[in-house]
């Protein structure tokens, strides 16, 4: 089955100057990330600040050009794409932001934000128009009577389920969520999680679901990337991952998250700080704060490849891979 | 004698219709050296509640009650003893540690002037406090870091130095308010890990504020969990997990995924302004267990099990397990 996305070898490198007279460095933001989506998946991204997840996305949305390597949408080069085409792949590409207090204009009402893309893309007429966004709005458990309202109105909750309305009004093929439930409380969380995996059952659509929190990815994904510092070190289904994490860094990473049992846990955190990504260390990025370092890590960078030992998973690591 | 006695607290704000009430009838005691973590969503008035202790209330908020340190009632305290208090027997950090320094000032002059806030000392011994104090909160390199500008630091580092500005006089409280919320899971995991063993050394109580259930969970001793302004269940925390009783505590229990493809059951509807709660229990409007006499009269705190204080007047019948 042919890929909805596939992403090859992807490269987005910033210039940064530290001062006027210093060399050119490059702040590499995603460093080298091939994968792939499927129809009907959801995969999984996770990683700490600064681990490039965000930026992934915007390149793969387009917004961004990447330094090199490519994004293919249903087998074509986004970045090549002609006017028609591309105004076609935004149709079926849309994302949910972090924010849903800045992704929304305050000025326009709850109609106006989710009429505007159906709208754009001559999906409606005027007739149907408010019987479509009545519709939609329902799909995220909200009633007619918000149409006229302001988003300055509504809780954070809502104002997310109106933007994820929003996405959904173009009958997208993928949906990018960045953080989509960060800037929620717990219980608003719950109800998010549960209409996107809702929708997800209805209508078959794919996400790029990004977070940094583990319980939540393990919940809605099919498959999970882990990344660090622009890198995938490990990409498994969730299923095996949770169970079995091979990459220590993602071993760290399940240690770190807070569990719900009340007793102190005999784990492994990743000890100091992410390095900049403008410099990165030589080697494997995480041999610096590795548990399980040993001679190889230094300097020789461990492949991203299928390891034989572990039945053909996907990690970067020279514990699970010859070197 | 409890290190930290609150009785009755009661917060309230001036509103175009009178006093809005955001914290209501609160008691909270923590005993030396404890671990006590409070709980509870955005409005629930946990940060409101940890400030009226620091004597630091925004403008506009009127307190009523009584907060007793080490048996001195800080609500009747002169200001200047208040002021010798804050910062040396009770000392706070904040949720965003860029916002709490200043950042034109080296953090090692941070530091030290946190120490002759409080004592008359030399500028040499000072300085020799600051680096032993960074050394305790684990910095490396504490004699190049202390020479650092705020920016220079990581965010993690930077809640290193604000906790050592803390503890620099000893405290016997530390309230960390939602400290690690801005930073990743696995500084997180470090952070918590500090302040729990700095407690066990110095035998200083914490009390720590978040609204996330799961990092007080392997901590903390005794757990309150606060909703509209109320405190409705206080509980060591092995029963806050194990057998909670009271329908908030189980809902914030069942929002959080546990395992693969069981459905989440989040709680409907979100908190009400406090100008607009419900009559009778706060909670009845979005409560699974609500019966008519939930909306009548507004449920005591009282004992269930020994030591288990819950809000609620079906607290029996709630059998929930993990």
């Amino acid at each position: 089955m042919e890929a909805l996305i596939s992403v090859k070898d992807l490269k987005k490198h910033f210039p940064v100057k530290k001062s006027p007279f210093a060399r050119h460095e490059s702040l590499k933001a995603v460093d080298g990330v091939s994968i792939e989506i499927g129809e009907d998946r959801v995969l999984g991204v996770v990683g700490e600040s600064g681990s490039g997840k965000s930026t992934l996305a915007r390149v793969i949305l387009a917004l961004a050009e990447p330094t090199s390597g490519e994004v293919l949408f249903r087998g074509k080069d986004v970045f090549a794409l002609d006017k028609a085409e591309l105004k076609n792949f935004r149709r079926s590409v849309q994302i949910i932001f972090q924010d849903p207090f800045a992704s929304l204009n305050p000025r326009r009402t709850v109609f106006d934000a989710v009429a505007e893309p159906l709208i754009i893309h001559h999906l409606s007429v005027k007739k149907e128009l408010k019987e479509k966004v009545v519709s939609l709005l329902k799909e995220v458990g909200l009633g007619p009577e918000v149409l006229n309202r302001y988003p300055h109105e509504f809780s954070g909750g809502q104002r997310q389920r109106i933007c994820i309305a929003r996405a959904l009004a173009v009958s997208p093929r993928l949906i990018i969520a960045d953080e989509p439930l960060s800037a929620l409380d717990v219980s608003i969380q719950a109800q998010i999680l549960n209409i996107l995996k809702g929708l997800k059952e209805r209508t078959r659509i794919s996400f790029i679901f990004i977070s940094h929190d583990l319980r939540v990815v393990e919940y809605f994904s099919d498959e999970v990337a882990v990344m660090y510092l622009g890198k995938i070190v490990e990409q498994s289904g969730a299923e095996d991952l949770f169970r079995e994490p091979l990459h220590p860094y993602t071993v760290g990473l399940f240690a770190s998250a807070p569990g719900l049992k009340p007793e102190k846990a005999t784990r492994e955190v990743p000890h100091g700080d992410v390095p900049s990504p403008v410099d990165i260390p030589p080697g494997c990025p995480f041999h610096t704060r590795c548990p399980r370092r040993f001679a190889p890590c230094d300097n020789i960078v461990p492949p991203f490849m299928p390891s034989e030992k572990k039945g053909g998973r996907l990690v970067a690591c020279h514990l699970w891979n010859p070197y | 004698m409890p290190l930290l006695e609150v009785r009755n607290l009661n917060i309230s704000f001036r509103g175009p219709k009178g006093p809005i009430k955001v914290v209501s009838e609160l008691d909270l005691t923590i005993p030396e050296g404890s671990f006590f973590g409070l709980a509870g969503e955005s409005g629930s008035g946990k940060s409101l509640t940890a400030l009226s202790i620091m004597g630091i209330l925004p403008q506009g908020a009127v307190a009523r009650g009584s907060i007793k340190f080490q048996g001195r009632e800080l609500f009747t305290l002169p200001p200047e003893e208040m002021r010798s208090l804050r910062g040396k027997e009770v000392s706070m950090i904040f949720q965003e540690p860029m916002t709490s320094l200043n950042p034109v000032l080296k953090v090692g002059y941070q530091i030290r002037e946190a120490i002759e806030a409080h004592f008359t000392i030399k500028r040499e011994e000072a300085d020799r406090r600051v680096v032993e104090l960074l050394k305790a909160v684990k910095i490396p390199l504490p004699e190049v870091r202390m020479k650092d500008y705020p920016h220079q630091l990581s965010g993690g580092m930077r809640q290193r130095v604000m906790i050592a500005m803390a503890i620099s006089c000893n405290p016997a409280l530390l309230i960390a308010d939602e400290p690690t919320t801005a930073l990743d899971v696995t500084i997180e995991a470090q952070i918590l890990e500090l302040i729990d063993g700095l407690r066990a050394e110095r035998k200083m109580a914490v009390l720590l504020i978040t609204h996330d259930l799961g990092i007080i969970a392997e901590h903390a001793e005794t757990v309150g969990v606060m909703y509209a302004g109320r405190m409705v269940e206080l509980a060591p925390v092995r029963e806050i997990f194990e057998a909670p009783k009271h329908p908030y505590t189980i809902g914030l229990l069942e929002s959080l995924p546990r395992r693969r493809g069981e459905p989440l059951k989040p709680i409907p509807g979100a908190v009400p302004p406090p100008w607009a709660l419900p009559p009778g229990c706060k909670f009845s409007d979005r409560c699974r267990y609500m019966i008519p006499a939930c909306q009548t009269e507004e449920p005591l705190l009282r004992t269930i099990t020994p030591g288990h204080l819950a809000r609620c007047i079906r607290s029996e019948e709630l059998n929930w397990k993990p």
